[in-house]
């Protein structure tokens, strides 16, 4: 386990926001904790990029959005995966992992 | 537009604030949440809250961020505008003939338009340059009873009416007055060169408000009146460029005219030409050159003489209304002559303003019918772009239909094919100002008499205009086949294929071409009209053949020569060139006709009084041997004066036709004496008579008293001279330049030899017909064209969705002229209802240019006749093509094809 947590690759966290996202609607403070408890604390995702990233996807037509309650009655807004969401969730992730297959038969072999 | 884009719209629609408000409320949650982990790891409050702001990196800047994301959606409609121009740029990149053909087409029609604004803004709505205030500025109008009650105005006035109102009037303020640009020889021997010349008095540059380039204008205490002025000059700065290559030790360098030397004392700002446009290349001093240009020894005081335009500014609280009174009362005191002569003459204001005037100058009102005209063109040349433009949607009727199935909104169709005409319209547009640059200079060629330099290029109103239509061109042409792919029918479309096209659409595109072939023929007609009209005013019988003569003139009297040495000149000149090879005849007279002529008294023994004709007269010319022979003037009786009447000094008179038949109607004139200077002249006797010749115009009195007398014995006052010089062959043209040379080198410092064919003096006159005629000929062949291909596109195409119908009337025994006869009379029927559309509004707009036609009837049945053989003969040109096509249907491919 490295000493200091990874700051994410550009457009990655795109990626993870879509995947956390897959299962139901959660608020922004629920999934920067989520993404940081799910990576075991290797990523940590910059808070200051989260919310530009969420509203950016949400102007793309891959999240949807709309404010509910918390558990604490307090006015939060809640995101969810549209249709479009998830397919490029689909298609995002088979890349990635395409991706990651190459770089690691890279680093293996050399 | 689905749900989620709504929504997303009503939330753009959002106020700021409310917007703001949830950033707020999205990220205090998450600092709270955070301040309270931290404290939950052990923090203080203040810290614990402090990290967490530092962690989320600043609220602001976040909050900066997101407002910058969701200005990025706001901007979906200008990403979709660049996806829609890039598309239809593709587009027509694919049919790069369509493309080709429909932007020359705007390019044509929308050049046409900025050409003609560009013309209209400089004759009619652009002040003069460099004037200060030019809408305060007037020139005084002498009213007259012009006969029947009708006030005759009258813009030149005499230099003492001048001084008068400079000096008496007390609600009018700097008060200068101006003659009309004419030539003037500068230089002299080789160096001789004619240049336009200003003759000003010294306030003239005070009134216009304008301010030196270079050095001053005239300084007080130069223009002296009647004394004479200082001989000073101020010159253009097209000039300071051209002779002195704009150093400023042009200043104090010398002009020679006349006999005296003229220092340079200023330039003009660049593009200043006074109050009218046509360009100026220096001012002098009139009272500095009066004299020397022959003005009579009174001419400061003399009432007599109008030649000058008064310009004035109302004084500080003046009313137009008192200072015309204020003016009148002036002309009044001052001359009493005029007031005997006529007791309704005063003196009004007028705005030196073109937009402003009573009546406007010819060339304005035909540059304004030739505006409407190209706006015709325009009009022309939309409606086949937005024929063809309909003709390539319905081709892709399945592209668009299919697209419309897959879930685009009829509303970005229409926008995408909107965006297509615009695309071709900016193209169109910015090829037309490639068609400005030229046409516009040949355009202001013909139509202005001296074009100001610029006038006719592109500047930046053009350019403005040239947007503008392009705009509204693009919109025009791109608004039918937008609302009807908008329209469209989806599943037949897609169930019928590109075949079929509905009968809807082709009554559309039948219709535009109705449309053009009706507008055609009324620019056709306008054209017909002018053509006939120059053919009639060239066909005019002047009495001069002014086409094979050449007059010259040599300004010799402000060199200082007397009468006696500038007519021995002329006399030697004259000798020299009877024996040059290559020249027919030369003469040598006291008047020039069209450019003056003069009347003088004469008095019949047993005719008191004389009978009169309303042209006035009789009028003369003194003339030396051979003059009938060099300008074609036909004796039909008697003889011309010789050489011998000259040898022997004889009293000889030669009158013209109608001079004879009314003095001595069923007589004989040969004989007969006339006492030319009045009853107490000596006799004159008649020794022929002239045909009948004009005077002053092409469009001349009926009725002209004229006669002739031998050089030696016309009136004092005709003291000038003109050589007239026939050439042999018919291109006189061609000879003036070895006519000038040579009477240039005749003796060393003359001033400027000035050699033009006769016709040119009738130029300004024929010119306005000859413009109507070239440009509605132009205009009527470009909107002829336009018409034939729209013609042809719609018939072409028609064939094409109708091969199958073919195909059976042939299987069927139809042969092969049938089916011709068919298509092309189904092309004709449209464009025989389009050029019956345009006969009608031809007869109808006729009589609104009956003034600018000559000699020919508005609703001409010849001009009629052709127009309508010309449409047809080009109807059947344009579809005889695809009728052919349609003839070699072979009915088994036809009938397999779909």
């Amino acid at each position: 386990v490295p000493a200091t947590p990874t700051d994410l690759l550009q457009g990655t966290l795109d990626l993870l926001i879509l995947k956390v996202l897959a299962p139901g609607s959660m608020h922004g403070w629920a999934i920067s904790q989520h993404i940081n408890r799910v990576s075991e604390q290797i990523l940590r995702v910059n808070q200051g990029s989260l919310y530009p990233a969420l509203h950016r996807l949400e102007g793309q037509g891959l999240l949807d959005a709309e404010w509910g309650r918390s558990d604490t009655e307090r006015r939060v807004k809640f995101y969810r995966l549209t249709a479009k969401g998830r397919r490029r969730l689909t298609s995002e992730t088979e890349s990635w992992l395409q991706y990651s297959r190459a770089v690691h038969l890279v680093l293996a072999t050399s | 537009m689905t749900f989620r884009e709504m929504r997303r719209a009503l939330r753009l629609a959002l106020t700021r604030r409310a917007v703001e408000r949830d950033f707020d409320d999205e990220l205090r949650y998450h600092l709270d949440m955070q301040t309270r982990q931290n404290i939950a790891g052990g923090l203080t409050p203040g810290s614990a809250r402090r990290l967490a702001e530092h962690e989320l990196g600043g609220v602001d800047r976040v909050k900066g961020e997101l407002a910058s994301v969701h200005r990025g959606t706001r901007g979906t409609v200008m990403d979709a505008f660049g996806t829609d121009v890039r598309y239809a740029i593709r587009g027509l990149r694919r049919t790069p003939w369509f493309s080709a053909a429909a932007i020359l087409t705007l390019a044509l029609g929308i050049g046409a338009n900025a050409t003609m604004f560009g013309i209209i803004d400089r004759l009619l709505l652009r002040p003069p340059a460099h004037v200060l205030r030019p809408d305060e500025i007037y020139k005084l109008q002498l009213v007259r009873d012009g006969g029947g009650g009708e006030p005759n105005y009258q813009t030149s006035q005499s230099y003492a009416t001048y001084t008068d109102v400079r000096d008496h009037a007390r609600h009018l303020t700097s008060v200068s007055a101006t003659t009309g640009a004419q030539w003037m020889s500068v230089g002299r021997g080789a160096d001789a060169r004619r240049l336009i010349a200003n003759r000003v008095t010294g306030g003239y540059f005070g009134t216009l408000g304008v301010q030196p380039q270079l050095g001053r204008f005239f300084a007080p205490g130069e223009d002296r009146d009647g004394a004479g002025g200082a001989p000073v000059v101020v010159i253009s700065h097209d000039l300071w460029q051209r002779e002195y290559g704009g150093r400023s030790n042009a200043l104090g360098r010398t002009l020679d005219i006349g006999r005296r030397q003229y220092t340079i004392v200023g330039v003009a700002p660049e593009g200043f030409s006074g109050i009218r446009d046509t360009p100026v290349d220096l001012w002098v001093l009139y009272s500095a050159t009066a004299v020397a240009r022959g003005a009579a020894a009174d001419w400061a005081t003399s009432h007599d003489f109008f030649y000058m335009t008064v310009l004035a500014r109302l004084a500080p609280g003046a009313t137009l209304a008192r200072a015309e009174g204020d003016a009148t009362a002036i002309l009044r005191s001052a001359d009493p002559d005029m007031v005997r002569s006529d007791s309704t003459a005063r003196l009004s204001l007028a705005s030196i303003l073109p937009r402003n005037a009573r009546e406007r100058p010819p060339e304005a009102r035909i540059a304004t019918l030739l505006g409407g005209v190209s706006l015709l063109v325009l009009l022309i040349a939309c409606a086949n772009i937005a024929n063809l433009l309909l003709a390539r949607a319905l081709r892709r009727r399945r592209e668009i239909a299919l697209r419309l199935a897959l879930g685009v909104s009829r509303a970005r169709l229409g926008a995408q094919l909107l965006t297509e005409s615009l695309v071709l319209a900016a193209l169109g547009g910015a090829a037309a100002i490639l068609v400005v640059r030229w046409g516009g200079s040949v355009i202001a060629a013909l139509l202005l008499d001296r074009p100001a330099s610029g006038a006719g290029g592109v500047d930046a109103r053009v350019v403005a205009v040239t947007v503008a239509l392009a705009l509204v061109t693009g919109i025009l042409t791109g608004l039918v086949p937008a609302i009807q792919a908008s329209t469209a029918d989806l599943t037949r479309a897609l169930r019928e294929g590109a075949r079929d096209g509905s009968v809807q659409r082709s009554r559309t595109r039948t219709a535009l071409v109705l449309v053009q072939a009706a507008l055609s023929v009324v620019l056709l007609v306008g054209t017909g009209l002018f053509v006939r009209s120059l053919r009639n005013i060239n066909a005019v019988e002047l009495g001069i053949d002014t086409r094979n003569v050449l007059a010259a003139t040599m300004d010799l009297e402000s060199m200082g020569y007397t009468p006696a040495q500038v007519d021995a000149v002329f006399r030697q000149m004259a000798e020299r060139f009877a024996t040059t090879p290559g020249i027919a005849h030369v003469s040598v007279a006291g008047i020039l006709p069209f450019a003056s002529s003069y009347a003088e008294r004469i008095a019949v023994p047993g005719l008191d009084p004389l009978p009169r004709v309303k042209d006035g007269g009789p009028y003369l010319n003194s003339v030396g041997a051979d003059f009938f022979a060099t300008l074609g003037t036909r004796i039909v009786r008697g003889r011309p004066i010789t050489a011998a009447d000259e040898q022997r000094h004889a009293r000889v008179i030669v009158v013209n036709e109608t001079m004879a038949s009314l003095y001595w109607p069923g007589q004989d004139p040969i004989g007969r004496c006339v006492k030319v200077g009045g009853r107490d002249a000596p006799c004159s006797e008649v020794i022929g008579v002239s045909e009948n010749t004009h005077r002053q115009a092409i469009l001349d009195a009926d009725q002209i008293l004229h006669y002739y007398v031998p050089l030696e014995l016309g009136p004092e006052f005709m003291k000038s001279r003109v050589l007239f010089v026939r050439p042999q062959g018919d291109d006189a043209r061609q000879m003036i330049e070895p006519v000038r040379r040579m009477m240039q080198s005749f003796a060393p410092n003359l001033p400027y030899a000035n050699v033009r064919v006769m016709q040119t003096l009738l130029g300004s006159e024929v010119r306005p017909w000859q413009l109507g005629a070239t440009m509605f000929g132009i205009f009527g062949g470009l909107a002829l064209l336009l018409a034939a291909i729209g013609l042809y596109s719609v018939v072409a195409y028609g064939v094409t969705q109708r091969t199958h119908e073919m195909g059976v009337r042939v299987a069927l025994g139809a042969r092969a002229n049938d089916v011709l006869r068919l298509v092309v009379v189904e092309g004709l029927r449209i464009v025989l209802a389009g050029a019956v559309a345009g006969l009608i509004i031809a007869a109808a707009a006729g009589p609104a240019v009956t003034t600018l036609l000559y000699h020919v009837s508005p609703r001409d049945p010849a001009v009629f006749g052709i127009v309508l053989g010309t449409l047809v003969l080009v109807a059947v040109l344009a579809t005889i093509i695809p009728a052919w096509r349609a003839s070699r249907v072979d009915p088994v491919i036809a009938l397999r094809a779909d």
